[in-house]
């Protein structure tokens, strides 16, 4: 009976309140989701079926490819309600390009703030204002690319897809060379 | 986040201790834990990176200038994030407010970050052990810095719970570059907070069954030097003239002089039974047996300490390392600290035995037990009948919550509470009387009975 007994300890700790942050920013990633699949005017199953899972994993588990799989499918989805040579209204195509980036930085966001733990407001505020940064940036050069119109040849674009594939690779080399210095 | 008052706990009436402090956690110095810990990148660098070299490919390749602007967005918020990203690790310095603290006091636990680059989460996860907490969720958050702050947090440190509790492994998630980059580090930087049992108002008569020793507060039955008046007789050669008792002495014609018994102390050996522990220890909510063991314990080694007397102190389950009876205030700091390291052991019958076999035949023996352990009660027994003094404080807890209520178990608890009974009347029976833990004046009838029967058996023989 007293080994029986000897089971009873029992010890109770203070509940810890929930943060909200975290489901906030899983709800940011759900709307995005949507918004990938909402926006292109058809749909094709398997890239909706894929685009879900993606977005499904990226809100259950941030850490995981789940945000790469949603952003491929949806790519994926975009050329197949398109077509490879298809021309979608610019504000599906500005749409579209923010929900890419809202479900990329919030899943990253909350792979870095897991579900539960406390938030301070500066994280938010710090993260909000880097987004509206870059997505300023990011208009900016749109901007300008959209004002060289459609290239009759496709040789603009071929130097601008070379110059953006050489900053991508280039970018990690510095980086990696200036860490090794 | 912010800490209330340090030492808001009113009890004891002695100032919690010093602060402790530990080392620096966290830090890109070649000296520190974290020389080794790099930036590695994360799952969404993976995917962004993927994406964007998808969505560019194609933009080259079928010359579609909507698939370029797709892939800006995700391109910039990659590569400027790289271009501005953090190097260096935050270093933290974490410090409490006091070093020893009562059952329910507060304190407060500082965390100082020193950030060199700007990081957009840092995420402070401090490992808790032992009874302690951090009840306004300085446990477990995040927070962000620009390049060269300096931010301090302030939180709560609440000890609901006696015993010793220790604040470390403070773990550190920086993530940088937008959630690209990220770099964990762990440091042991322990800081020890000891949580001394909540003593309660315990006064207990100065009647003991044995009063030994020269000098004390409690009344011997030897004429002696002493303040209790024993009786009137002759004056003899040696008296002194002051202990004179003139009435008498004018009535009779013959001088007389006032005997009184003599003040002595005593040796109180407190034995702890922490074979088992039953019942919900929540701090001040609830406590299960070896809560009010310990409680019983620390009070009842206060009061008799605080009268001059000498106490022992012996933990059944570490039977080899006895408290052994000593006096004074350093005495019962070091009772206290041996109390902070009770808890459930197997209760080894021949070292118990070997350990009560050294109890002083004029000891004042406590036995501290919810009786739930037959050899205890039979080496309580044991001494009773080998002439000690031995009373059992009954730390059961009124209320006692099973795990898991079914029919089988609540039928073997009841069986045990009979069998507890059982051991309890056959106690009596050996002159060893059970009283349960009330705090002051609980033990005052039992010690002023054992006092009469230790003088009857001083007649009878």
């Amino acid at each position: 009976m007293n080994r029986l007994l000897a089971g009873l300890p029992e010890s109770a700790r203070a509940g810890r309140r929930p943060g909200v942050a975290g489901p906030a920013v899983r709800l940011v990633i759900a709307l995005a989701g949507l918004a990938l699949l909402a926006i292109p005017a058809e749909h094709d199953p398997v890239w909706t079926t894929l685009t879900v899972i993606g977005v499904l994993v990226a809100i259950g588990s941030p850490d995981q490819a789940g945000a790469g799989l949603g952003l491929g499918a949806a790519i994926g989805g975009w050329f197949a309600a398109y077509g490879w040579d298809g021309t979608p209204p610019l504000a599906d195509v500005v749409g579209f390009a923010l929900a890419l980036y809202l479900l990329h930085t919030a899943t990253a966001l909350a792979a870095a703030v897991p579900l539960g733990v406390r938030l301070r407001a500066e994280v938010l505020r710090r993260w909000l204002w880097r987004c509206l940064a870059e997505l300023a940036v990011a208009a900016v050069l749109g901007a300008a690319s959209y004002g060289l119109g459609r290239p009759s040849s496709s040789g603009t674009l071929v130097l601008l897809g070379l110059a953006g594939v050489l900053l991508l690779v280039g970018v990690p080399v510095l980086l990696l060379h200036r860490r090794r210095n | 986040m912010t800490a209330g008052p340090a030492g808001g706990g009113p009890v004891g009436g002695r100032p919690a201790g010093g602060p402790a402090s530990g080392g620096p956690v966290g830090g890109g110095r070649p000296e520190d834990p974290a020389a080794g810990v790099r930036w590695s990148p994360t799952v969404a660098l993976g995917s962004a990176l993927g994406s964007v070299a998808l969505l560019l490919g194609f933009a080259v390749l079928l010359g579609r200038q909507d698939l370029l602007l797709l892939a800006l967005p995700l391109a910039v918020g990659t590569v400027l994030p790289l271009l501005n990203r953090a190097h260096q690790l935050p270093v933290l310095r974490v410090r409490t407010g006091a070093a020893t603290l009562f059952e329910g006091q507060s304190s407060t636990f500082s965390q100082q970050l020193s950030v060199p680059d700007a990081l957009d989460v840092i995420r402070l996860r401090t490992h808790l052990e032992g009874w302690i907490e951090l009840p306004d969720g300085g446990q477990d958050f995040c927070t962000a810095a620009g390049p060269g702050a300096e931010i301090g947090f302030e939180h709560r440190l609440f000890a609901p719970r006696w015993g010793r509790g220790r604040i470390g492994r403070v773990g550190i998630t920086a993530t940088a570059a937008h959630g690209l980059l990220r770099a964990r580090l762990t440091d042991p930087a322990m800081v020890s907070v000891a949580t001394i049992p909540l003593r309660a108002e315990f006064s207990a008569t100065d009647v003991v069954p044995t009063a030994v020793g020269l000098v004390g507060g409690h009344r011997s039955r030897r004429i002696g030097e002493g303040v209790d008046p024993a009786g009137v007789r002759r004056f003899a050669a040696g008296d002194r003239l002051r202990r004179i008792h003139w009435p008498v002495s004018l009535r009779t014609g013959e001088l007389h002089v006032t005997t009184t018994y003599s003040d002595r102390d005593t040796e109180v050996v407190l034995v702890l039974d922490s074979a088992v522990e039953v019942g919900l220890s929540a701090g001040s909510e609830s406590a299960s047996n070896l809560d009010i063991a310990v409680r019983a314990a620390a009070s009842i080694a206060e009061h008799y300490l605080r009268h001059g007397d000498r106490v022992a102190v012996l933990d059944l389950g570490r039977a080899g390392r006895p408290v052994r009876a000593r006096t004074g205030q350093a005495h019962l700091f070091r009772i206290l600290d041996l109390l902070l390291d009770v808890r459930t052991a197997p209760v080894s019958e021949l070292a118990v035995g070997r350990a009560l076999a050294r109890i002083p035949s004029r000891a004042l023996v406590v036995v501290l037990s919810p009786l739930l352990n037959t050899a205890v009660a039979a080496e309580a027994a044991g001494l009773s009948r080998a002439g000690r003094s031995v009373l059992v404080v009954d730390t059961l807890p009124a209320d006692v919550r099973l795990p898991e209520p079914g029919p089988w178990l609540e039928l073997a608890w009841r069986l045990q509470l009979i069998e507890r009974s059982n051991l309890a009347a056959a106690l009596a029976d050996h002159g060893v009387p059970v009283v349960p833990w009330l705090g002051s004046g609980s033990l005052d009838q039992v010690l002023v009975g054992l006092s009469r029967s230790a003088r009857a058996a001083r007649v009878h023989r």
